[in-house]
């Protein structure tokens, strides 16, 4: 955490590996242990033992451990959040294209796209997101299979092709659907933010109406309407695809559905808070307090924008960095088009 | 139904280990030794009883079908007992041929007639445990021999609530034809033909009957678990059916993943049964985690407000971070609930050192809704990995798994053990998602990427006998007559150097001579079920006149933590723990603890009182019971008890030269005059453990383990002084063969200083 994180000093010894003691041959240990037929280098257990491909690497040397002295997740490194900023993501996408990958770097780049958009959202909100592994039988994974798994437990005689075809169409179609629905999601995704966004108005205004009545109607109306707009927003994309599944369409309604519920619990929520606040209204702390929120609103209304450009930037760049990101950006641009690339690195196709 | 066998008595288990040992090789005195005491009996006696009392007369030893086995379960007569059955039992039998392993009961019986060695897998749910012990005794008869079938547990829980339970099943009392055994606990009787027992007291009777003779079938089971017991009782047995080829092996395991096994018992058939599990749902986080805690407790919230129906478990590491995290996920529930957006939350949290009433909560049912067609309550249970296999809690749907435990590793190098968040395997992630689908269809959320887990995590968690220090195992294969170390046939050999290191300190203490051979010493240190460090510590005690003492601080070692600092009241504990410390050290401390807990005036309400003083009860309470076996141990082996009287001025340094007696390995060094600490001979800079009642003054100390957790870390520590290292340890403390630095200066001017002090008295 760079230099302002806490320091966490500790003396490292002088033979941390204590290899005077593992060097040592002299010792009892080890003169027994070659009394014993054991050369130097060799691991321990039956001669020519018949399970000895299984062996680990833990039955040569004892097993290495790392000191975990924070909270990051599994996989998560420092500091290695934003690597599509060094270019090195777009320089990886050329080569790809230039080996004649072109599809499945498309694919690629679109994933990671996806997964930057919602990594803002959740680093934002605290949504969670997962993204399906598919279906735990027994101690393998089944990729995307419902219905099947279970009809594979209980009828085993049955000629295990004809299952397999029909799994493997089912778990096709649930792609596909899956798919449709993660697009659907990060559809409603900014949705999202502006309900969100429009509570904490709401909440603001709420609190300032102890003190401005007058003012405070006019905004409250102002809400009224986004609020509406926002609905409004948010039942469009699941009448607008039209290729859905009946399915998942369902699905998408009930979200939707749920979405509202949760907003209405949320607004009553926030009304019930300023309620509590409306008191403490007076004091100064609760205004910076407003004003901080006011604050997070305004950053938080940012990414609207982003999304019509989907670029997967992960903040809102200023200055220098709006320059270098829209250099990176036309960059990105310019390798997505292969014809440019060709231009660019001067290869002449047979046409 | 009487017999004069009388096996269960301690009294003849300490006289016939006596004369065992007396006996020396490996010969074997059947008229003594307990565990073979079926030798001496009168077997057509009990074949005659057997055949009028049951309805098995018909029956071939190894030769029965499923199709007998089920009239003879039919009754009316209870086959075994020749009682009439009980309506309980008619209900219970309809039950259990339900379960998945019914089916198959056939096809088990031919495999294991036919063979010698068998591996069974099933699932959890399928029924392994409690049938495959009845179909083997229906098949076995091990009663018309007058042997007996066991079956093994890692667990001490496990072994008896599964004995209870299968004791109900074949409408039985209890340690009569079913019993069980654990350490410090026996509940069988002479008729006993099924005993479950934990692997590790199988270990102890195999120390005794390296053949096992008293068994007609071995059962191995969740020997998938690995643990250190049963890998080496794997390593043993399967030298042990060469020898006896009448001897039966099963092995058990829940993961489907047994080739290992198969390979490793000369490919062993193998049996499969599906259990009863439904399909779950894998997620995975697209994006890797900055916080998992937190992670965790947000998919937690949002489960409950969005999911429907259907119990939440949540994997973490450790106690403080599961009891901080069930506060966190408490608060914020109310909130949901308050707000109307969810239905009511019960949070349980679930650990090792949690006391049993506070564990059998997470079996209670989920809250209901708070008002009538209201949203229905749920609950979520925040345990460490021993929710993973150890206990089943049907009703969880839903599993959040971080991909994190707590795990412990030996280094054998610089002695340390260490206990830290490392990710887990596959196999256990695996495992943990597994627990979703046990009522019905469920969701696993990982909190990392699919990537992660194919990439950063390993294939199986690695074994405890790669983790461990070998030091007491190595004693015990010493005393089970195992000679070759090298060549022993272990499903996963540990390390070289971890051999050597127990090896080296087994050495030291004079428990293996120069030759490897077991000692004297040994052969007495291996009676007891403790650390070798502490074991000779307790025998050589009465050298120093504080047996009694030492007894009841080996005891207080052998429990867990007996100090309670709970994180709301952390500075009213430490002034209580302060009413007890001793200047000399935490030894001591604790042992003034024991001794107040012991004083008429605590005994009077002694829960209040551990209550009071922020100690614990329960773990006290332990220490007690573990005390009183182990004295049963020492008169066994005529160790004289004794104490120095109070008054004494040595009363203290008696102890604490005891102590350097047992861990003359385990002393630091302070280096220079900062904080720091410096183990003798491996020279790691370590620190006292904050919790030390010690002072910095002190220059050398002794120390009960050190441990890796955030720093390196010595804890409970005793000061001492160097004289009597070097007087009580010489072989270690031999100057000459000391590394050049602070360690050895220190020595050589201690030494010369005695010298001195010994000329001077020469001269008067």
């Amino acid at each position: 955490m760079g230099l302002a994180a806490p320091k966490n000093r500790s003396k490292i010894s002088n033979d941390p590996q204590n290899t005077t003691w593992a060097n040592n041959t002299e010792r009892f240990g080890h003169k027994i242990l070659t009394s014993q037929g054991w050369t130097p280098g060799a691991s321990l257990g039956a001669t020519d033992a018949a399970h000895k491909a299984h062996y680990t690497a833990a039955s040569q040397s004892h097993i290495r451990v790392f000191l975990k002295d924070d909270n990051l997740g599994l996989g998560a490194k420092r500091g290695s959040e934003r690597a599509e900023n060094f270019g090195l993501a777009g320089f990886a996408s050329i080569l790809g294209r230039l080996n004649g990958k072109e599809e499945e770097v498309k694919k690629e780049e679109e994933r990671q796209e996806k997964i930057q958009q919602r990594a803002y959202v959740y680093k934002k909100f605290g949504m969670m997101n997962f993204v399906s592994g598919g279906y735990l039988v027994g101690d393998k994974i089944e990729k995307g299979v419902k219905k099947e798994v279970e009809v594979n437990v209980e009828v085993k005689s049955e000629p295990e092709s004809s299952d397999n075809e029909v799994v493997e169409k089912k778990s096709k179609k649930r792609k596909r659907s899956g798919e449709e629905e993660i697009k659907k999601e990060d559809e409603e995704e900014p949705n999202l933010k502006r309900k969100k966004k429009s509570v904490s108005l709401r909440e603001e205004a709420a609190k300032e109406d102890a003190a401005l009545e007058a003012t405070s109607k006019s905004k409250k109306d102002k809400k009224d309407k986004k609020d509406k707009n926002s609905k409004s927003a948010s039942e469009t994309p699941a009448t607008d695809s039209e290729p859905l599944s009946d399915k998942a369409r369902r699905k998408a309604e009930k979200r939707a559905r749920k979405e509202k519920k949760k907003l209405k619990k949320a607004l009553k929520k926030a009304a019930k808070e300023a309620a509590k606040s409306n008191p403490t209204t007076e004091d100064p702390s609760s205004e910076s307090e407003s004003e901080s929120e006011e604050e997070s609103t305004s950053a938080s209304s940012v990414p609207t924008t982003g999304t019509s450009t989907p670029s997967g930037l992960t903040y809102n760049p200023r200055g220098m960095h709006a320059v270098r990101q829209r250099y990176i950006r036309q960059k990105k641009m310019a390798s997505m088009d292969p014809q440019a690339l060709k231009e660019i690195f001067m290869i002449k196709t047979p046409s | 139904m009487a017999t004069k066998r009388e096996h269960t008595t301690e009294d003849t288990i300490i006289s016939a280990k006596r004369t065992k040992m007396e006996n020396g090789n490996g010969k074997l005195d059947a008229a003594n030794n307990p565990y073979l005491a079926h030798w001496n009996d009168d077997t057509t006696d009990t074949c005659a009883e057997a055949n009028t009392a049951n309805g098995l007369t018909d029956f071939k030893r190894h030769a029965t079908t499923s199709k007998q086995a089920s009239v003879a379960e039919d009754g009316p007569l209870n086959p075994f007992t020749g009682k009439s059955l009980s309506n309980r039992y008619m209900g219970i039998l309809k039950k259990r041929r339900d379960l998945p392993v019914h089916k198959q009961r056939d096809e088990f019986l031919k495999l294991y007639q036919e063979n010698q060695i068998l591996v069974f897998v099933g699932e959890t749910g399928s029924g392994k445990t409690t049938q495959i012990p009845q179909f083997v005794l229906f098949d076995d008869m091990p009663h018309k021999s007058a042997q007996m079938v066991a079956c093994t547990q890692p667990r001490r829980v496990a072994a008896m609530s599964v004995a209870q339970r299968v004791a109900e099943e074949m409408d039985v009392e209890l340690g009569e034809e079913v019993g069980y055994s654990i350490r410090f606990e026996d509940k069988t009787g002479p008729n006993t033909m099924l005993k479950y027992m934990t692997d590790g007291m199988l270990l102890r009777e195999a120390m005794h009957d390296n053949n096992l003779t008293r068994y007609s079938t071995i059962i191995l089971d969740e020997a998938h678990e690995r643990t250190l017991a049963t890998d080496i009782l794997m390593g043993l047995l399967k030298e042990v059916v060469l020898r006896r080829k009448d001897l039966k092996l099963i092995i058990m395991s829940a993961t489907l993943d047994a080739t290992k096994f198969q390979k490793y018992f000369h490919n062993a058939p193998l049996l499969a049964v599906p259990g009863r599990t439904h399909p779950v749902e894998i997620f995975y986080t697209p994006a890797p985690e900055r916080d998992y805690v937190e992670a965790a407790l947000r998919t937690v919230l949002q489960i409950h407000a969005t999911e429907d129906e259907g119990d939440i478990l949540l994997f973490l590491t450790g106690e403080e971070e599961i009891e901080d995290a069930c506060r966190k996920i408490n608060l914020e529930a109310q909130d949901l609930v308050r707000e109307d957006a969810a239905g009511p939350l019960v949070v349980y949290p679930l650990y090792g050192t949690l006391p049993p009433a506070q564990q059998q909560k997470i079996f209670s049912p989920a809250p209901p809704a708070t008002r009538p067609g209201g949203r229905p309550g749920r609950k979520c249970i925040v345990s460490t990995n021993i929710a993973e296999t150890s206990l089943t809690i049907d009703g969880i749907v839903y599993v959040v798994d971080p991909g994190f435990s707590k795990q412990k590793v030996y280094n054998p190098r610089i002695r340390v053990e260490s206990l830290l968040v490392s990710p887990i395997s596959k196999a256990s992630a695996q495992q943990r998602a597994g627990r979703a689908g046990r009522t019905r269809p469920g969701k696993c959320f990982r909190l990392y990427t699919e990537s992660a887990f194919k990439k950063e995590l390993i294939e199986q968690t690695y074994p405890e006998v790669l983790r461990s220090n070998l030091a007491s195992t190595v004693l015990e294969l010493k005393k089970l007559g195992v000679e070759d170390l090298v060549h022993f046939d272990l499903m996963d050999p540990p390390a070289p150097e971890t051999l050597m290191r127990a090896l080296e300190e087994l050495n030291y203490l004079a428990c293996l001579d120069d030759e490897g051979e077991l000692t004297t010493l040994g052969s007495l240190a291996s009676q007891f079920p403790l650390d070798p460090a502490l074991a000779v510590m307790l025998i050589v005690s009465p050298e120093f006149y504080c047996s009694n003492e030492i007894l009841s601080l080996t005891a207080l070692l052998s429990v867990p933590q007996i100090f309670v600092r709970p994180a709301s009241n952390r500075k009213r504990a430490d002034e209580m723990k302060d009413l007890f410390a001793h200047p000399d050290g935490d030894h001591l401390t604790m042992l003034n603890v024991y001794h107040a807990f012991k004083s008429e005036e605590a005994q009077a309400n002694p829960k209040q009182w551990c209550h009071d003083h922020f100690l614990s009860y329960r773990a006290l309470q332990q220490a007690d019971n573990v005390r009183l076996q182990l004295k049963r141990i020492m008169e066994r082996e005529e160790l004289e008890l004794m104490s120095t009287s109070f008054e004494n001025k040595k009363y203290y340094e008696n102890i604490r030269r005891a102590l350097v007696a047992g861990f003359f390995m385990q002393v630091a060094k302070r280096d220079g005059n900062g904080k720091a600490y410096l183990t003798v001979k491996d020279e790691q800079n370590v620190l006292l453990h904050p919790s030390t009642v010690l002072g910095q003054d002190s220059e050398w100390v002794v120390y009960n383990e050190f441990v890796l957790t955030t720093k390196n870390y010595i804890r409970t520590v005793t000061s001492v002084k160097p004289e009597w290292l070097m007087d009580i340890a010489p072989n270690y403390y031999d100057i000459a063969a000391f590394k050049k630095g602070e360690i050895k200066t220190a020595l050589q001017r201690v030494a010369t200083k005695v010298q001195r002090k010994e000329q001077e008295k020469g001269k008067r």
